[in-house]
């Protein structure tokens, strides 16, 4: 049951990916991202190859159906699917009944919510915009993308996970 | 030794993160001109960096070389220095001295040299074991290194370079079969082109050169200053040997004086003159068109 609720949701995520990269051009420099939060809110207990994989399968279907640079949302994946379990382990708490560290989205409070949040966008971030960026822009520039891109993506996250996704995941 | 299972794990997860990020960016330079010079930007940065820092210790343990040729230049220098003090002794008791001086100072004596500005630099890469071999050298347009100049050293001509980026530069070898460069035999006639066979790195051969031209082993061989990248009478190799090309022309076989395999420091040369040659030179290929 539960691999199903987690292809429907893969499923979900993409399409509303697909659809933000179609209709949601707000700006050159802005890029709506939904599909780290797939990345993020896989089960924690998955193993890290997998996680690696999904990331990778993810993105490379996100930009192989889009008008995007092909491997390009793929490489952020994977990177962000590497470095969840290290972004994740001072939010883990220990689980008296099962004497393991415990991670439950479902549990965290927004200041936590954002923090993994933030870290997992500028995981995501900084290598698409230091890729993806024109050639011969400053470090301001880029700076100022990274800074953009990540604050309006964990605003858009934060309402997708208190609204929908957490009740579904 | 038995390595834990953390760090089985933490390796294998590693080299499967490397593999796929490996696929992203093939797949990222496949499909993208502005992303694939970028990264190959990066790739050139990465390898000029372990370049220079090779060249670094081959330089090192070149030393005794080095060493030994500077020992050889410096006595050649002192012998031409006794010679040279020995003719100004004789013709100041000649007392022609201030009549000579004259005629230097009025340009009869004129090095073939004015006009030429010159940057030493130093040879990061450079490959020999290919038919199209090439030198990198780390100077590049910062230091007003650019394409078309010629490169020398003090034994003889090394090649031209044919690409430079801000710190570095590609210089088309000698020993490069898409290279040849305008000599001649002697200091007088016998002009010819020559160019590298891709056998020996110590031999080339001088074609074209006319039936007439008397040619005897031993004889040097220099650049003949015909074309704008090198300055002429620069000595490039001693003639060994010859033979009549289709009836037409001799084919010398020279012994190149520069030992490729022993390079350390090249000299870039710029000709001052070069810009206005070529516009020039441009006006008749537009005759052509």
């Amino acid at each position: 049951m539960n691999t199903f609720k987690y292809i429907f949701g893969f499923v979900v995520i993409l399409i509303l990916q697909l659809l933000c990269s179609e209709f949601i051009n707000l700006w050159p420099i802005l890029y709506i991202a939904v599909i780290p939060l797939l990345v993020i809110l896989l089960p924690p207990d998955i193993s890290t190859y997998l996680l690696m994989l999904s990331g990778f399968a993810v993105g490379l279907l996100t930009d192989a159906l889009s008008d995007g640079i092909l491997g390009l949302n793929a490489a952020c994946c994977t990177l962000l699917a590497a470095s969840r379990n290290l972004i994740t382990r001072p939010m883990r708490r220990y689980d008296i009944q099962t004497e393991e560290m415990d991670l439950n989205y479902g549990e965290f409070r927004p200041g936590k919510l954002v923090t993994l949040l933030l870290a997992s966008y500028l995981v995501f971030f900084i290598p698409y915009v230091l890729i993806d960026g024109p050639m011969g822009k400053g470090v301001l520039y880029l700076s100022l993308r990274i800074i953009l891109n990540v604050a309006v993506n964990v605003v858009i996250a934060y309402l997708l996970v208190r609204l929908w996704i957490r009740r579904f995941f | 030794m038995k390595l834990p299972p953390l760090i089985y794990n933490s390796i294998g997860k590693f080299l499967v993160f490397a593999a796929l990020e490996a696929v992203c960016l093939l797949l990222i330079v496949r499909n993208s001109t502005v992303q694939s010079s970028r990264v190959m930007e990066g790739v050139r940065t990465v390898q000029s960096f372990f370049w220079e820092k090779s060249a670094a210790i081959k330089n090192y343990t070149a030393l005794r070389g080095t060493n030994k040729d500077l020992v050889e230049e410096n006595a050649r220098l002192t012998q031409q220095n006794a010679r040279l003090r020995e003719y100004i002794t004789r013709i100041q008791g000649e007392g022609k001295l201030d009549e000579i001086s004259s005629q230097i100072r009025g340009g009869v004596g004129d090095s073939a040299l004015t006009g030429y500005s010159f940057t030493l630099a130093k040879v990061i890469k450079n490959t020999l074991n290919t038919t199209h071999n090439y030198l990198i050298i780390d100077k590049g347009e910062r230091d007003g290194v650019t394409e078309d100049l010629g490169v020398i050293t003090p034994s003889g001509v090394v090649g031209i370079v044919r690409g430079a980026g801000p710190r570095f530069s590609y210089v088309m070898s000698l020993l490069n079969l898409r290279q040849s460069i305008s000599a001649k035999l002697g200091r007088g006639a016998g002009l010819g082109t020559l160019k590298w066979d891709g056998g020996s790195i110590r031999k080339a051969y001088l074609t074209e050169v006319a039936l007439n031209t008397e040619v005897q082993k031993g004889d040097t061989v220099f650049t003949s200053g015909n074309s704008s990248f090198f300055p002429p009478d620069i000595p490039v190799g001693k003639a060994l040997s010859y033979n009549i090309e289709d009836g037409m022309y001799k084919k010398v076989e020279v012994e190149l004086l520069q030992d490729f395999s022993n390079l350390d420091y090249v000299i870039v040369i710029r000709n001052e003159d070069k810009r206005e040659i070529d516009s020039l030179s441009a006006i008749n290929n537009s005759y052509l068109k």
